[in-house]
């Protein structure tokens, strides 16, 4: 690790939380997943995982200490730059999204059919959000046999958003198991979150996967012309 | 590969759509209760019939004036800012605090004595599991909203 690559990373940290500060006035809306997983997949594991644990940290002195969530985000996007970082290097076999797909979609399938014990008041309205998220997992399934047998050199850009579509997802739902555990909720407390945090993960995952899909390749033709 | 681009923009844009039809269409439901106690510190409310939230019920009474309350909605539900003009002293750690006797319902707990427990005319409330927009109003029982320390 030189200077050149601290300083990038520092930068790198300093634009993703301009960017979140920025988007936080914006319900649904975030572009932090696009830039770290460009960064991730340009300068790899090492550099990813650096920026991810300085952006966990440093965020703290804007959005507030809250030891739920930075513990999130430390495991999350260690994870996600371990994931991402690792990618470009070892490519994925082409059966991994759609089986992470596939599952998403079964599991939404299944929760919206067999329901979560949660108020009568919000029962209506999750069972409609699974079926939106089954909706979104099953077009994101199937944009995915389209651009591989389409276009055979757009698997890199199927296989990242389907990637990041499915580890949105995986932040809200290991969210919805830290943040309770650590804030000590009862059950019935932690349904309640489990739900509010529900609202917040549909938009994010399609923003998600708009936009790593649309700037994927622009943000990462821009990174590759940073010589280390 | 710009038709597939394309194809894969409009799948997004149908299923957000959908998505935000669906949403808009689930409204709020009426709410038949009576007011049996309204003032600074404590509200009493005794559902009529089995059909919308307490806040929907709070709404109404407001609507005809027999309560005031102020608050905004918040992804984790409405949050109550004032009741009948009283704003929660921070200082001392106040807070409204939502009790009733609707324990368990449809096989979903609404409430936990574990939590506290506030004894109205001989009624025993348990604190509540949810904010008034999550607790649904069922013939007969009774929500309290009160001050609360914590």
């Amino acid at each position: 690790m030189n200077a050149k690559k601290i300083a990038v990373c520092a930068v790198m940290v300093a634009l993703l939380i301009a960017v979140q500060f920025t988007l936080s006035f914006v319900s649904g809306v975030e572009l932090v997943t696009v830039l770290l997983l460009c960064f991730c997949y340009t300068f790899g594991v090492a550099c990813g995982m650096l920026v991810a644990t300085a952006f966990s940290l440093i965020r703290c002195l804007l959005f507030g200490f809250m030891p739920n969530v930075v513990l999130l985000y430390l495991i999350y996007y260690n994870l996600f730059a371990l994931l991402f970082g690792s990618l470009r290097k070892h490519k994925l076999p082409v059966w991994v999204c759609p089986i992470l797909l596939a599952l998403l979609a079964g599991g939404s399938a299944y929760f919206a059919i067999a329901g979560i014990p949660i108020s009568i008041l919000y029962q209506n309205k999750i069972r409609i959000m699974f079926w939106i998220l089954f909706g979104i997992a099953a077009a994101l399934l199937l944009s995915y046999i389209v651009l591989i047998v389409c276009h055979k050199k757009s698997k890199e850009l199927a296989s990242v958003t389907a990637l990041a579509a499915f580890c949105t997802v995986l932040f809200t739902l290991l969210d919805d198991v830290i943040s309770p555990l650590i804030l000590g909720y009862g059950m019935e407390a932690a349904l309640a979150y489990f739900y509010t945090s529900f609202l917040a993960m549909l938009p994010q995952t399609i923003c998600a996967s708009v936009s790593v899909f649309l700037l994927f390749h622009p943000i990462k033709h821009v990174l590759s012309k940073i010589r280390l | 590969m710009k038709h597939t681009v394309r194809f894969v923009a409009l799948f997004v844009a149908a299923i957000t759509a959908f998505a935000g039809l669906i949403l808009s269409a689930c409204g709020g439901n009426d709410a038949d209760a009576t007011l049996l106690e309204s003032s600074e510190t404590l509200v009493v409310i005794q559902a009529n019939t089995t059909s919308g939230s307490m806040q929907d019920a709070m709404a109404k009474f407001k609507e005809t004036g027999e309560i005031t309350y102020e608050g905004s909605e918040s992804e984790y539900g409405f949050y109550l800012t004032s009741v009948n003009g009283y704003t929660p002293d921070a200082s001392k750690n106040e807070f409204w605090a939502v009790y009733t006797t609707l324990g368990e319902y449809e096989g979903i707990p609404y409430s936990s004595a574990e939590y506290g427990i506030y004894d109205y005319k001989g009624a025993s409330c348990a604190s509540a599991s949810y904010g008034i927009s999550g607790l649904p109003m069922v013939e007969g029982y009774l929500y309290i909203l009160t001050i609360s320390t914590y």
